[in-house]
């Protein structure tokens, strides 16, 4: 990786609380979206800002999550609270950005509770749109395609040889930006591409619009299934298991004991 | 894959997690070799742990709906075959929540002992171990070795078809890894130093909240693919 991000283009992201206020404005829903009920392009777009709301009020870390978050929150390897200029730079989890869009069921499933989860370590978020005013459809955004382009180029998803503007993505910093680790799309226990494209194939005698109605249906009700909050689960355990072992792996390496038992003062 | 020796009577020759628990802290456990890290050790008496631990677990509604969902399905599990020891760090970090998973979806849970009297050292052997029949069966495979990892974690519809296996820890939980860089040498440390420091630094990650992430993740990791097999086969939500 290049330069690191700076502060000042992560301070252009919105908050939760701004990123809802926006899903619901004229502004979002006059772009380009995608119903993934009706495999279709919609504009204007579904207005996603209760559901978020609703959700974000549910997605309350268990206690282990929360305990966890503010335990890597307090690693030592910055300067004292309202310090800057440390020259020793740890994995003290600090900031976390995240690329997203509200047509997206990742984004909905994930989000809030990254939110929520950000909340309980008392890390700073920030949320930027992929999108300009039309859906990206394949490859990486150009300039002036979209107001965030820098961003999806530089967290753009390697994947099978090539590279994706997957959302949501969620990055993880320390205090002077420097990446402890990125999350993308799902978490890995949930084989999408295979439920989904089991979902998809056409059955026996199926006209393509009988599938899409279908398929349609049924991924509108896993959606609504519990397994959403699952999944959701499951990926702040992901990342907050990847960040453990960041801070072992980094204290290990500079000789230092590691950083069990409760949270640091 | 060999045929499978969970029969009805096999599996009804385990143990409920309560009578799992009373067994724990028995002389006749006790007086069986256990394990730390260093290797052979006296057994500690952890049923009061295991008690105290399944008290305290619990479940969260997506996850207990979601076993709910499962246990309807056609097909879906009904039974749940765990093979553990105590001196286990990942024994007792899942078992109780295993459990409670059962107790979601109404599951038959019934739990074997790795070991007899003596540590399981190569592979399972009928004459020195009364379970080495389902170990052989369940040994997990690795870098082209076999391993008797626990604990495994069976499930199994109402005719003992078996739907999932998990073995040892959740995938996210990187252990080998871990547990190397906690218990290499820091620079100046003598082996006996490296020694009893790493002891304690693992012990007490084995006291932070990540374990009960990784209890968690591992119940996640199991809902997630029962239920994928489900939607594979023909399952429908709603």
């Amino acid at each position: 990786m290049a330069d690191r991000l700076t502060a000042q283009r992560f301070a252009q992201g919105m908050s939760f609380a701004d990123y809802v206020a926006f899903a619901g404005s004229p502004e979002n829903l006059k772009r380009q979206g995608f119903d993934i009920r009706r495999f279709a392009h919609v504009t204007p777009r579904l207005d996603w800002s209760g559901f978020l709301k609703d959700r974000h009020a549910k997605a309350a870390p268990t206690p282990e999550q929360a305990a966890a978050i503010q335990w890597l929150a307090k690693q030592p390897g910055g300067p004292a609270e309202g310090g800057s200029g440390s020259s020793v730079a740890g994995p003290r989890v600090s900031k976390v950005l995240m690329i997203v869009e509200d047509w997206s069921s990742d984004v909905r499933r994930d989000l809030p509770y990254i939110a929520r989860l950000a909340e309980a370590g008392g890390l700073e978020l920030r949320i930027f749109v992929r999108d300009g005013e039309t859906m990206l459809m394949k490859g990486l955004p150009e300039p002036g395609q979209s107001p965030n382009a820098d961003l999806v180029q530089r967290y753009a998803n390697d994947k099978n040889g090539q590279r994706f503007a997957t959302v949501p993505v969620a990055v993880f910093f320390d205090r002077d930006f420097n990446e402890l680790y990125r999350y993308i799309e799902y978490p890995a226990i949930y084989h999408k591409d295979r439920l989904i494209g089991h979902l998809r194939t056409p059955r026996a005698g199926e006209s393509d619009e009988a599938m899409k109605a279908r398929a349609g249906a049924a991924i509108g009700a896993l959606l609504e299934s519990p397994f959403y909050d699952v999944w959701a689960r499951a990926a702040v355990d992901e990342i907050l298991s990847a960040l453990h072992e960041r801070v072992i792996l980094a204290e290990g390496s500079v000789g230092g004991p590691p950083a069990w038992g409760p949270p640091r003062p | 894959m060999a045929e499978s020796p969970v029969t009805p009577q096999r599996f009804a020759q385990g143990m409920t997690f309560e009578q799992y628990v009373a067994y724990i802290g028995t002389p006749e456990n006790l007086a069986r070799e256990g394990s730390t890290l260093a290797g052979s050790a006296p057994r500690k008496d952890w049923s009061a742990f295991m008690r105290a631990r399944y008290a305290k677990t619990r479940l969260t509604d997506a996850q207990v709906a979601s076993m709910r969902w499962l246990a309807k399905q056609p097909g879906g599990p009904a039974r749940l075959l765990v093979i553990s020891e105590d001196w286990s760090s990942d024994c007792r970090r899942d078992v109780p929540y295993l459990q409670r998973l059962a107790d979601a979806g109404g599951l038959e849970l019934r739990i074997f002992n790795r070991d007899g009297r003596s540590l399981l050292k190569g592979a399972p052997d009928p004459a020195s171990s009364p379970n080495a029949d389902l170990m052989a069966h369940y040994m997990s495979a690795r870098d082209g070795q076999r391993y008797a990892s626990i604990p495994v974690a069976a499930f199994f519809d109402r005719d003992f078809n078996e739907l999932y296996r998990y073995v040892e820890f959740p995938a996210i939980y990187h252990k080998d890894r871990l547990v190397a860089e906690i218990r290499g040498p820091r620079a100046g440390e003598t082996a006996e130093q490296t020694k009893a420091r790493g002891g304690t630094d693992f012990f007490a990650m084995l006291e932070s909240p990540f374990f009960d992430v990784w209890a968690d993740a591992a119940i996640a990791e199991i809902l997630s693919a029962l239920h994928e097999r489900c939607v594979l086969a023909g399952g429908r939500h709603g």
